[in-house]
This record gives C-alpha cells, sequence and structure tokens, in this order.
C-alpha cells in the first residue's frame, strides 16, 4: 500500500507561483496513481490556521495536525519553506523549498528528519530532489511562433521587491503592474505582448520568466535578497538574464535576446513535459527516505 | 481689466472635493475656484462626505476622537464615519495639492452673502444657502440614478456644455488636458497595445470587454504619466463611458477612440460637445490581426480619422485660450441675475 501525501497549501490564486505549485503538484501525485489531498492553511495575525472540513479555518495548535491526520494511515506531509515545524513535529514531513527560508514574511523553522524538497537548487543545502515546474501562464508552441515586432512601452514591477528596497519608485517613463493590475490573466498577456523591458524590483517572480515567453526583454534592478550568482543559477544557463547596472537599454541587443528566448522556451518545454516522470521519482525518493515502500 | 470692475464675491464650493483625481467633474470645479481667486474673488470648500443619496457635510475633522462627522442638514443628526483616517489624508492630500481652504462651518460666510455652488450630484440644499449656482458637469439626474436636482426658482444655472445642459445661464466648458498627455513618437502603425475603459458606461449597458485589450480603471494605472504611456502606445481605446476626459486625453495621444456604447446620450449628441465632432472609429469597421492587434478592415479609413483628431486638439487648444473669457462672463452673469 502506498502511502497518502497531504499537502497543505494556501487557497489557491493565480497571483503566487508559489501557492500554485503546491496545488499543481498535488493533481500531478494523484496521477501517479497515488492519494493525494490539500489542506487549505493560512497565517493569519501570527497564528497558523488550517481547514479541515473544507468549511472551517481552525486555529492549530502542536498537536492538532498529528491528531487529525492519525486515521490516515501512512503518509506523507508536504508544505512550504515558511511553515513551522513545530505543528508537524510527528509527521514525516517534505519540506517544499519554494524559495529561500526566511526569505518571505511568514518564516518557518525546519527541524532534523524532513526531506529536503527544492524548487530550484540554490534554495536550501543538500536538497534530497529538486523539483522545479514549469508555471508559465503561457501556450509554448504559440510562444515558439510568436513573431516580435519592434515595441516601445516598458514595465516596472516591484512584487517581492519592497521587502528588500528601502523604496521602489516606479522607473520614469514606464508603467507600474502589480499583482492585482492588469486584473485578468489575459490583460497581463496583452501587456507584455505590448512590451519591450520589464524592469523588475523583484529578483524571482513568475513575472520575468513570463516576460520572456512574451518577448519582452527582463532587467533585474536588484538581485537582494540573493547574490547575482544566485539569481543566474536560479534562472539556469538558458534564461536571458539582465541585471540594470551592467546593460545599457540604448544599445540593447535584442537578436541576442531573441536567441536566448528561444533557448529558454525549449528549456520550458522539456521542464513540462519531463515534470510527471519527475514527480513519480520524487515521490519514490520520499517514500525511500521515509521507509515507506 | 474686466476683473476690476466687477464686485468681488465669496463661493463656498459645496463638492466632494476627494474624487478630484479621479472626476473630470471636480476638476473642473477646482480650476474654476483657482480662476475666480486669481481674479479676486474668494473661495472656499465645503467638503461633501457622500453625495446621492445621503448627501452628509463634513461637519469636525476632529481626528484625536478617532472619528469626524457629519451630518445630513443644519438640523440633522450626526453621524460617524468609519474609514476616517484614509478618507481625511485623501482630504488633505487633496486640498494642499490644489491649494483648497477647507470651511467646516460656512454659516456665517452664508448669512454675510457667499453663494454656494452645488455640482448636479447633489440634489438638495445641504447648506440651506438663500443663493445657489448649480453647476451641471453631466446631465440632470445621469449620475443618481434618474434622481433630479431639486432646484430653486432662484438658483442660477451654470453647465460645464450645452450637451448636457441646453438652457443653462451660463457656459464654462472646461477643456482640460495634463500636460503629460501629448504627441507621442510612436507611429500610429507600430503601436501593439489596445486599451478599454468602462468608467460609468456600466450604469447604462452590458460590458462586455474586447479580446486582446488591458483594461484602464479609475484606479489603473495611478498615475498621468503611467496613463500616457499606455495611451501613447496604444491604437485604439474601446470605451463604454461616453462622456470622460479620458476620450480626450486618448486623442492628445493618438490612440483612436471607439464607442462601445453611447448611452446615456445618443450619437449625435456626442458629437455637439463645444470643441466639436469626436473623432473616433467604428467597432465593425475592426479586425483582429494574426498577432491579436486591432486594424481597420479597410485601411483608408484611418487617414482621415487621426486628421480629424489633429484638428480636434487645436479646436481643444482654443477652447483652453477662451476659459477665462468664459469665467469673466459668468461672472457678470451672476451680478445681472441677483442684482448683486
Amino acid at each position: 500500500m502506498r502511502p497518502s501525501y497531504v499537502i497543505f497549501a494556501a487557497p489557491y490564486t493565480e497571483k503566487s507561483a508559489g501557492i500554485k505549485s503546491l496545488w499543481k503538484l498535488a493533481e500531478a501525485i494523484q496521477k501517479t496513481g497515488r492519494k493525494a489531498i490539500v489542506i487549505q492553511c493560512e497565517i493569519v495575525d501570527g497564528s497558523f490556521v488550517a481547514c479541515f472540513d473544507g468549511k472551517n479555518f481552525l486555529k492549530c495548535d502542536k498537536d492538532l495536525i498529528p491528531r487529525v491526520l492519525s486515521g490516515l494511515g501512512e503518509h506523507i506531509v508536504i508544505h512550504g519553506e515558511n511553515l513551522d515545524c513545530e505543528y508537524f513535529e510527528s509527521l514525516n514531513v517534505a519540506r517544499y523549498y519554494l524559495n529561500k527560508m526566511g526569505f518571505l514574511i511568514n518564516k518557518g523553522q525546519a527541524r532534523e528528519g524532513e526531506f529536503k524538497l527544492a524548487y530550484h537548487a540554490p534554495f536550501c543545502d543538500d536538497p534530497d530532489f529538486v523539483l522545479t515546474q514549469f508555471m508559465g501562464k503561457i501556450d509554448l508552441e504559440q510562444a515558439e511562433q510568436m513573431t516580435i515586432h519592434d515595441r516601445f512601452l516598458n514595465l516596472t514591477y516591484v512584487g517581492k521587491g519592497w521587502m528588500y528596497n528601502a523604496e521602489c519608485p516606479t522607473i520614469y517613463q514606464t508603467v507600474l503592474i502589480k499583482r492585482d493590475w492588469p486584473e485578468t490573466n489575459e490583460e497581463y498577456v496583452t501587456l507584455l505582448k505590448a512590451t519591450r523591458f520589464v524592469l523588475s524590483y523583484d529578483s524571482l517572480t513568475s513575472v520575468l520568466m513570463d516576460s520572456v515567453l512574451l518577448g519582452a526583454v527582463p532587467v533585474i534592478l536588484n538581485a537582494a535578497p540573493f547574490t547575482k550568482a544566485e539569481v543566474s543559477r536560479i534562472c539556469g544557463p538558458d534564461f536571458p538574464l539582465y541585471f540594470a547596472d551592467e546593460i545599457d537599454l540604448r544599445e540593447f541587443d535584442q537578436q541576442e535576446f531573441l536567441q536566448k528566448r528561444l533557448a529558454y522556451i525549449s528549456y520550458c518545454k522539456n521542464l513540462r513535459d519531463s515534470f510527471d516522470q519527475n514527480v513519480i521519482d520524487m515521490c519514490s525518493a520520499m517514500e525511500s527516505f521515509f521507509k515507506l515502500q | 481689466m474686466l476683473a476690476t470692475k466687477q464686485p468681488k464675491f465669496t463661493f463656498i464650493f459645496c463638492a466632494a472635493i476627494c474624487n478630484a483625481l479621479a472626476s473630470n467633474g471636480i476638476l473642473s470645479l477646482i480650476f474654476l475656484i483657482r480662476y475666480l481667486e486669481r481674479i479676486g474673488h474668494q473661495c472656499f470648500i465645503s467638503p461633501i462626505v457622500r453625495e446621492y443619496p445621503d448627501e452628509e457635510l463634513l461637519f469636525t475633522l476632529d481626528t484625536s476622537a478617532n472619528s469626524f462627522f457629519a451630518r445630513t442638514n443644519w438640523a440633522g443628526p450626526h453621524r460617524s464615519i468609519t474609514g476616517w483616517a484614509e478618507w481625511h489624508n485623501h482630504l488633505s492630500k487633496v486640498a494642499e495639492a490644489f491649494g483648497l481652504k477647507i470651511i467646516l462651518d460656512p454659516k456665517i460666510l452664508i448669512q454675510n452673502g457667499a453663494l454656494v455652488v452645488y455640482p448636479e450630484r447633489i440634489i438638495d440644499n445641504p447648506l440651506n444657502a438663500p443663493k445657489v449656482i448649480r453647476y451641471f458637469g453631466n446631465r440632470d439626474g445621469n449620475l443618481n440614478g434618474g434622481k433630479r436636482v431639486n432646484q430653486g426658482p432662484d438658483d442660477f444655472i451654470l453647465a460645464h456644455s450645452r450637451f448636457v445642459h441646453p438652457s443653462a445661464r451660463a457656459y464654462i466648458f472646461f477643456p482640460y488636458i495634463d500636460e503629460a498627455f501629448g504627441e507621442s513618437p510612436i507611429p500610429w502603425s507600430s503601436r501593439a497595445l489596445n486599451v478599454a475603459y468602462i468608467g460609468k458606461g456600466e450604469l447604462y449597458s452590458k460590458v462586455v470587454i474586447p479580446k486582446n485589450t488591458v483594461l484602464i480603471t479609475r484606479k489603473d494605472p495611478c498615475s498621468k504619466s503611467e496613463l500616457a504611456q499606455l495611451l501613447k502606445n496604444s491604437r485604439f481605446l474601446f470605451t463604454f463611458d461616453s462622456l470622460t476626459n479620458l476620450i480626450s486625453e486618448s486623442i492628445f495621444c493618438g490612440a483612436i477612440p471607439v464607442y462601445m456604447q453611447f448611452q446615456p446620450f445618443s450619437e449625435s449628441e456626442i458629437d455637439d460637445i463645444e470643441v466639436g465632432p469626436i473623432p473616433r472609429a467604428n467597432f465593425a469597421d475592426l479586425i483582429v490581426e494574426a498577432d491579436g492587434n486591432y486594424q481597420f478592415s479597410d485601411p483608408s479609413l484611418r487617414t482621415p480619422i487621426l486628421d480629424q483628431m489633429t484638428r480636434f486638439r487645436a479646436s481643444f487648444h482654443e477652447f483652453q485660450n477662451s476659459y477665462g473669457n468664459s469665467i469673466q462672463g459668468f461672472v457678470d452673469k451672476i451680478v445681472a441675475h441677483w442684482k448683486l
């Protein structure tokens, strides 16, 4: 009997790649023939709350989650890097490092014996498994066929950048895009398809990837909280990566960008197409780690 | 010279001044205030917290009590307003940005003959003023669910345009365009974007946003210069609001307006506006290209519209130059109306 998987994730939103990746992982585990459920959870005013019945959120103490899950048989809990281990003490926990520990507002503590699952290898030391997902909102085949005409519109994006920059002014003669504007994914795609440069204070955001796929050049204004080398490793060798203090936008090499863009689309296709097998391998690695096979 | 011959008045503008950055009607009142002050008149703002149907006046700014109060009329009950801090902050910013003087108790000034100006969104006479100027920035009832202004027999009727009030005593057409909106260096055919706007349009019609467009809202983009950047990169503005300054701003940036509906006006009424017919394209004349961009199905339709836009901009500038004269004329008519 294979173990079940219990994934603790914040309520689904299109606006967070991290949250989406947890929900997508649950679906992918189900496709392997294993049972996987999502328990919605949030941190509200410093309290960790979870919803076990699909209706009500309960404030968790260190006993509640093990007690609720006790009837489930053998299982593995997967949650993001920002949750604290005190709520999951006696459980088989795979901590999914969707960012570096402590880089977001909610800062969790890890413990010995957790399975270290990293979204990107640099997110934690010695990960037990690396599971990167293609989280793009764009059809890759369409992106590959897209003709990139001259563009003149430039955007500023702040995202999580406010946490690492004292000020994030909208760059002169650009338009600020936010988490809630443009409101719909279709509008967001339309805007990026008309954009030349996306100047981002957030160095780890799906906006950068979406920009490349839609033909807009991502320019990182500040690598913090990472180093430039870390950002480069996270993005991978095929990503057309530009730092504002290293390039002159007036003399930008568009041809080089377009070539790198096609290479990056190939990388994304590979990521997408190999995902199901990677999830099977991940489950095997976890089950072996917790000796549940 | 005319200004020195006119008597000097005190005006009290009773309006939702907080909306200055989102409402061209309120902005027009602010420009009127600034011009009246320039020619020697005194102006104050009596802030309205909520317009129709509450018509609550701001009564005190006692932030130490962690609330402020409004009342529906001089004798009416006081009510605590929620969200006071944000509201107060916004009001202070607008007043400071435009150099406006707020008055919380204008009773004495009114007793001494001050003239009270109400935009048409204020239906009654919450300040109980004997001399009332009704300013119509839109047609009577359009923005109040059909409820019309309770106009007194002696009220002076002032309007933004014949288009909104055909028989006003005076008109002050307000041809305002922020300096951010100007000629775009991007040729129309090279533009890759199209934008849409709903605004007041949802009051009158079902709204279905055309695909491959980015929706501009009252809130976003959050600055005029960002809005101008979008418009300067846009071929078309698809608007459901048939009376919005965004249409003029779009024309100044070279983006062609497309009316998705005309309500509460008719198409012919739209062209009655002072600056002349509004250049526009018909949605039915457009096609979507393979890359999702919009284009004229018949390319020969484009040049005449772009030419009309050039003429519209010139006409707009002429009205800007005559703005001061229309205000002088308005004051003369007040003098005559009340035999002041």
